[in-house]
């Protein structure tokens, strides 16, 4: 394992990510996080605002390889996990491995294929695996998967179920650039933003950055502080179902990436705010019955809200 | 619990309170019975979840202001208390809320005006009831203002989990009573009941016969009443478990064929009245009880010395003075609730009487009187002379030829003659009459006396219950001035209680004195007295000098009592408050480092800004390239490492971080 500083590699990484997403600091930070923490990640958002160059990037970065994966509404598990292929040649199947093989995945609108598909790529996210035909085949590690949804456009969709979403580490969303940014990228862009891009690091040195996250402290108060959160999450009148216990661990294991940015060894209640917003509004099912931004809105409002109330350790 | 259950729970606990607290009025019995039926109707059927005026809301009011103008126009005109009018109408208002439309706002209503019976009822009634009633209307309408409070942020159909609410409501109700208990033990006390119109002896009413006349007839329970009326110290202190004493309330000089009565004239008051010579007395410290219901003093046989009174009254113990009523009896001049004063008695030295007016008195017949009355006396006589040996001879034919009963029905025309010649059976009363008016016939002066007779030990005291009341006759002697004699059979004589119900009722008692001495008439020099006696414990706290009633000598020992009270009290308000507020008991090391990076930035004019905390100022000051950025990241970093990195502060290291925010610049 190389020697790494994670919080100096996490800034440079941040820094060389900033070149190619222009304006887009904090969501970098948390796309890097998201990766840091083992998560798959989650970007909701209206398209053509960078979501697959910062995804592409994000694997330049670390030299990892790269698939993605335009998910319809025809889209088979097949597709994306692999099938055997009789060869003619040899007089036998061979195991074709399809996208989900390459350590990060693109999974582009995945609210347009079927469950059965969506399914398919999910277990695979969670066990790190697929077993096909009865053969268990082992993904390439570092693994995560960045997947994204149009948030608005919900026509001819299959809407991921809370269980599901439950998956996702964190969820995010770029939004429009600022004016004087969005002038800059039309000044500086060339053909292809991504053609000159280096990488920094290697995977070895992601697999560096996890095992260091591994290695974060939590203490009681922390814990504690989660906890309340979690149960303020379930008592609240707005709020239908409150976040699992799988959700707190998540919360808790993107508060220890986080951490690491500041080059600590122990997480502060100050890291369970910073990534509260992102880690837990979409796991949220709300009362209200309302979609797409304005749900995703409301639902980072309750969490902030939550925030505030909970008095946090000091 | 969904919407319907919750809404009929809140109704229940508040129609409970609103109950309770009629009740502490209806226990006062000065609630005209047209108003408790109204009220118990009303209750009924808001239990019963019948509410008819929540469709006229109109007539309803309509109804009670007419019932307004009738209570006062009846308070007007001096057929009702103006207190108790009142009362009769919050209870009338009080049901009329509850079955209008049940809404939070009716509930605060309801409850509001069962706060106004229950300040009516305290100045209508101070009983140990009022405290039962008045502690259950605090639990109940504080358990529904607290499900009213719960129902506010709840959708309608959302389900509330009971336990959790109704325990933190507990909670807090428990709480609230102990904080009033304290705050009426430790706030100094005012004479607040300024009404002082309490009714005097308590649920079971008075008990005694102790009246101004005695008429024959009628039987009674009052030899089965085991209440106590009367408690004394004795001194000497006798040696045996039952006394067996006669103790003199008063005596009767006059019957007219049937009643007793007495016919003296009242002296002025007087702080003490003398009777005879008190040397080598026997002294009681006597008090008699609410349940005494009688102002006559009472005193062993034969009373010489009635001294100092004290009534308790409503606004505390007060001195009272004494009247004495010709030779009958001596009684204290005040109102109060019970009394406490000392009697000297004599029972070697027999009083004399030497005005012959007053004996021919005490010889005169009623004017009629059945003349076999007189045969029998002479016949009973015989012989004998000397007016001791006749009384003797016809008191021991009472006591062996006639029988002693309560069950006496019906009125006659001539008790002494239906008691002599027809039932040959009756009470004590029957018996004293006999032989009082026979021993008048033979020209001997008698009077009845109406007393106890008994005594009975608890603890260090003797009492005297209800049911030991009794009559007998003194007759007199010129030889040997007045003696007793009591013709009743001794089956007659003392108390005939149950024992069960004696146990019940002498709980009773003790409860209503400890509800009375500590709550109703706690007063403030009650509490000036227990804290003096707790800094200055007497110094010789023993029995004997209890029983003496001295008043303890000022001691000079250290007050350890003072000093271990206010210890056990501070760590009770130590333990209670760590409790309460939970998060300090567990304080962690570094939160006072955190506290005092907090002053020290308010020193230095650094403000955390609303929402911002010490882990995200550093980032705000950097931005702002704050002079004192730096050293504020620092600190900050370690406070962190040391609450949360677990990387303990060393006192040195904390003081070199502090200071580095007050440095000079160029630092």
């Amino acid at each position: 394992m190389p020697l790494i500083n994670p919080p100096d590699l996490l800034q440079r990484l941040q820094h060389h990510l900033g070149l190619l997403v222009l304006g887009k600091s904090e969501q970098v930070k948390l796309a890097l996080t998201s990766l840091v923490a083992r998560g798959h990640l989650l970007l909701e958002d209206v398209p053509g605002v960078g979501k697959t160059t910062l995804a592409e990037g994000l694997a330049r970065c670390f030299s990892m390889s790269f698939a993605r994966v335009q998910f319809t509404a025809d889209l088979l598990p097949s597709d994306i996990l692999g099938a055997q292929v009789f060869l003619q040649a040899k007089g036998q199947f061979e195991f074709r491995p399809g996208p989900m093989f390459h350590q990060l995945v693109l999974a582009d609108e995945l609210n347009r294929a079927p469950p059965r598909t969506q399914s398919a790529l999910l277990e695979a996210m969670s066990q790190g695996q697929v077993t096909l035909d009865g053969v268990t085949h082992q993904l390439p590690a570092p693994f995560a998967v960045i997947a994204t949804q149009n948030p608005l456009d919900l026509a001819g969709t299959y809407p991921l179920p809370d269980s599901q979403l439950d998956r996702f580490l964190l969820r995010i969303s770029l939004g429009h650039l600022a004016p004087e940014v969005e002038t800059q990228l039309l000044m500086s862009r060339r053909a292809d933003p991504l053609a000159g891009f280096k990488p920094l690091a290697d995977a070895a040195d992601l697999v560096a950055l996890q095992a260091a996250a591994d290695a974060v402290q939590i203490s009681k108060d922390v814990a504690e502080y989660a906890v309340r959160i979690a149960a303020a999450t379930r008592a609240h009148a707005e709020i239908e179902r409150g976040i699992s216990t799988r959700a707190v661990l998540s919360l808790m294991s993107a508060a220890r990436a986080i951490a690491l940015w500041e080059g600590r060894d122990f997480v502060t209640p100050g890291d369970v705010k910073l990534i509260a917003v992102p880690a837990l509004s979409h796991r949220l099912l709300l009362k209200s019955s309302a979609q797409g931004t304005f749900a995703r809105d409301e639902a980072a409002h309750l969490v902030g809200e939550l925030l505030r109330k909970v008095p946090a350790p000091r | 619990m969904n919407l319907a259950e919750r809404r009929t729970l809140r109704l229940r606990l508040r129609d409970l309170a609103a109950a309770s607290s009629f009740a502490a009025v209806a226990l006062s019995g000065a609630l005209p019975i047209y108003v408790s039926i109204v009220f118990g109707a009303a209750l009924f059927l808001s239990l019963a979840g019948q509410r008819p005026f929540e469709r006229h809301p109109a007539w309803s009011v309509v109804v009670l202001l007419g019932l307004a103008v009738l209570l006062f126009g009846l308070a007007f005109r001096g057929q009702l208390d103006l207190v108790v009018a009142a009362v009769a109408f919050a209870t009338l208002v009080t049901g009329q809320r509850m079955l209008s439309e049940p809404t939070p706002s009716t509930d605060q209503q309801v409850l509001l005006a069962s706060l106004l019976l229950m300040t009516g009822a305290a100045a209508l009634s101070g009983e140990i009831w009022y405290a039962l009633c008045l502690l259950s209307f605090g639990v109940f309408a504080c358990l529904s203002l607290g499900m009213t409070v719960v129902e506010g942020p709840i959708e309608r159909d959302e389900e509330l989990p009971l336990a959790p609410v109704m325990r933190q409501v507990s909670i807090g109700v428990a709480l609230a009573l102990v904080g009033g208990v304290s705050f009426f033990i430790l706030f100094p006390r005012l004479s607040w009941n300024l009404a002082s119109r309490r009714t005097g002896p308590g649920l079971l009413g008075g008990t005694t016969g102790m009246t101004d006349r005695v008429r024959l007839g009628g039987g009674g329970d009052i030899k089965t009443s085991a209440r106590v009326v009367l408690r004394a110290k004795i001194e000497p202190r006798p040696t045996a478990e039952k006394l067996e004493k006669y103790w003199v309330g008063r005596h009767f000089d006059t019957f007219d064929g049937r009643e007793w009565r007495g016919t003296g004239q009242p002296e002025e008051p007087k702080p003490r009245v003398m009777l005879g010579d008190p040397s080598a007395a026997i002294i009681q410290r006597i008090e008699l009880l609410p349940a005494y219901g009688s102002r006559t003093l009472v005193g062993l046989e034969h009373p010489v010395y009635f001294g100092p009174a004290v009534a308790l009254t409503t606004s505390g113990a007060m001195p009272a003075n004494l009247i004495k009523v010709g030779s009958e009896e001596v009684r204290i001049a005040d109102d109060g609730n019970a009394y406490t004063y000392t009697a000297q008695s004599r029972d070697d030295a027999p009083m004399r009487e030497d005005d012959p007016q007053v004996l021919e008195a005490l010889r005169r017949l009623p004017p009629k009187i059945d003349p076999r009355v007189s045969e029998l006396a002479t016949r009973l006589a015989g012989s004998a002379t000397d007016p001791e040996q006749i009384a003797r001879r016809l008191e021991q034919w009472l006591r062996n030829n006639l029988e002693y009963t309560l069950e006496l029905p019906g009125e006659v025309e001539d008790p002494l003659a239906d008691f002599l010649f027809v039932r040959k059976a009756g009470h004590c009363e029957h018996f004293a009459t006999a032989l009082a008016v026979m021993l008048r016939t033979r020209g001997v002066p008698t009077r009845v006396v109406g007393g106890f007779f008994g005594g009975e030990r608890v603890s260090d005291r003797y009492v005297v219950r209800a049911g030991d009341a009794h009559a007998w006759v003194e007759a007199y002697s010129p030889a040997r001035g007045w003696v007793t004699f009591d013709a009743t059979p001794d089956d007659g004589r003392g108390s005939r209680p149950q024992v069960l119900i004696a146990k019940i009722l002498d709980a009773y008692e003790r409860l209503e004195e400890l509800w009375r001495s500590r709550v109703v008439d706690y007063s403030l020099i009650d509490q000036w007295t227990f804290v003096r006696e707790l800094i200055r414990p007497p110094a010789n706290a023993s029995r004997q000098q209890e029983d003496r009633d001295e008043r303890p000598e000022p001691s000079t020992r250290t007050p350890t009592r003072a000093i271990l009270a206010a210890l056990a009290a501070g760590i009770a308000v130590w333990v209670v408050w760590q409790r309460l507020t939970g998060a300090s008991a567990r304080r962690h090391p570094a939160a006072d480092f955190l506290t005092a990076l907090e002053r020290r930035l308010d020193q230095v004019q650094v403000r955390l800004r609303e929402g911002e905390d010490i882990e995200r100022l550093p980032e705000r000051l950097r931005r702002e390239h704050h002079r004192l950025a730096e050293p504020v990241r620092r600190a900050s970093r370690r406070y962190l490492e040391a609450r949360f990195g677990g990387r303990p502060l060393s006192k040195s290291e904390r003081q070199a971080l502090l200071d580095a925010l007050t440095a000079p610049r160029n630092s």
